[in-house]
């Protein structure tokens, strides 16, 4: 996804990132893309993209622009644009999303409901 | 008028003819003004505070970063605009202003370019730059009152108003936690990535083991503190070459 430079060290200069080795618990709210490599539990929003890597462990139900899977989300997604579910994704929740792609080895237990841009809130 | 403080560490045989280019130089930009010199016997806050009474318009810091950190807690409540002539070896933060070393950073003055910065605020104490928390166990951060993030490994903790990372004028500071190397591979260090969280309030506790928080290499206060951001506090001369927009 061009939205990540997976190379940068801390990501660029607004975004949030929550490395391997940080666990986070609560209500996260960003104000710029969000990249999760560790462990997330509660709930996330922004305004913006989401990348979730493929070592992280997220347990909380996402609302944002664009959302990359590549690690493990048990709970709702919501997007106004689109969703990509990586060969590596495990994806135990339902979908809301304006685009869809499921790459081949991804795993999707839920519900799935295309909008025409669904309304994010953060 | 101008008030100038010059560091005690800059008013040293080393730097003489260096603070005579600049005297020489203020003369001749016609912002000459009132030179107090730091000793033992004359505090930074109370010179700030004497400058303040006296209507000084401008307060102008001469000597390192040290000088900076160290009249910050006095001048973010003063009403008057900061300039910085850097001396000696140690100036990221005019560096980062765009402020050159010596007698040309009396150009700089004289231009007068001024921009308003965030400052952060550890306890009751200002800061312009950034903290430091060596690596601890048992690090947590509670952020804005939402989320609470706990380093899984022994990480250190830099929080930056300004730096690389962070802009001084976007509202928030910037915490960053770097997990310590944790093993090697052929010599090499493996380092995890570090986590990135912009916050406006943030409280860092340890455990029952209390951490030094550092700032320009001092410890300032120890752990549990409360950091948050002062918005648009200082006043400060910049150079064109800022690294902020």
């Amino acid at each position: 996804m061009a939205m990540f430079k997976s190379d940068s060290s801390t990501g660029k200069q607004g975004d949030t990132v929550i490395g391997a080795a940080v666990k986070v618990e609560g209500n996260f709210v960003g104000e710029g893309n969000v990249i999760v490599e560790g462990q997330l539990q509660g709930t996330l929003k922004t305004k913006h993209n989401v990348m979730i890597g493929s070592g992280a462990i997220v347990k909380a139900n996402v609302e944002a622009q664009d959302v990359h899977l590549a690690g493990e989300l048990h709970g709702n997604v919501k997007v106004s644009g689109k969703l990509v579910l990586a060969t590596t994704a495990k994806l135990n929740g339902n979908i809301e999303a304006a685009s869809l792609t499921v790459e081949e080895g991804a795993t999707l237990n839920g519900k799935c409901v295309m909008t025409a841009g669904a309304k994010v809130e953060a | 008028m101008y008030t100038y403080i010059v560091e005690a560490e800059a008013n040293t045989k080393k730097y003489e003819s260096e603070l005579s280019r600049i005297e020489s130089r203020l003369i001749q930009l016609e912002i000459s003004g009132k030179i107090e010199k730091l000793t033992i016997l004359k505090s930074l806050k109370e010179i700030i505070n004497d400058a303040v009474r006296s209507h000084s318009e401008t307060v102008v810091l001469i000597g390192s970063d040290k000088l900076v950190n160290d009249a910050m807690s006095t001048l973010a409540d003063a009403d008057v605009t900061i300039g910085i002539i850097p001396v000696g070896d140690k100036n990221t933060i005019s560096e980062a202003l765009g402020i050159p070393s010596g007698a040309a950073a009396c150009d700089v003055l004289s231009a007068r370019i001024t921009a308003t910065l965030d400052l952060g605020k550890v306890n009751n104490r200002y800061f312009l730059s950034k903290l430091y928390v060596p690596a601890g166990s048992n690090v947590t951060l509670e952020c804005d009152s939402k989320f609470q993030v706990s380093a899984l490994t022994p990480s250190t903790i830099d929080i930056a108003n300004f730096s690389d990372e962070s802009n001084p004028r976007d509202g928030h500071l910037d915490v960053v936690v770097r997990p310590e190397a944790s093993r090697r591979f052929f010599g090499r260090s493996s380092y995890s990535r570090a986590s990135v969280f912009p916050f406006k309030k943030l409280t860092i506790r340890s455990g029952s083991d209390s951490l030094p928080i550092m700032s320009d290499g001092e410890t300032i206060i120890k752990t549990p503190a409360t950091v948050e951001i002062a918005p648009k506090k200082l006043k400060v001369i910049v150079g064109k070459h800022r690294r902020f927009a």
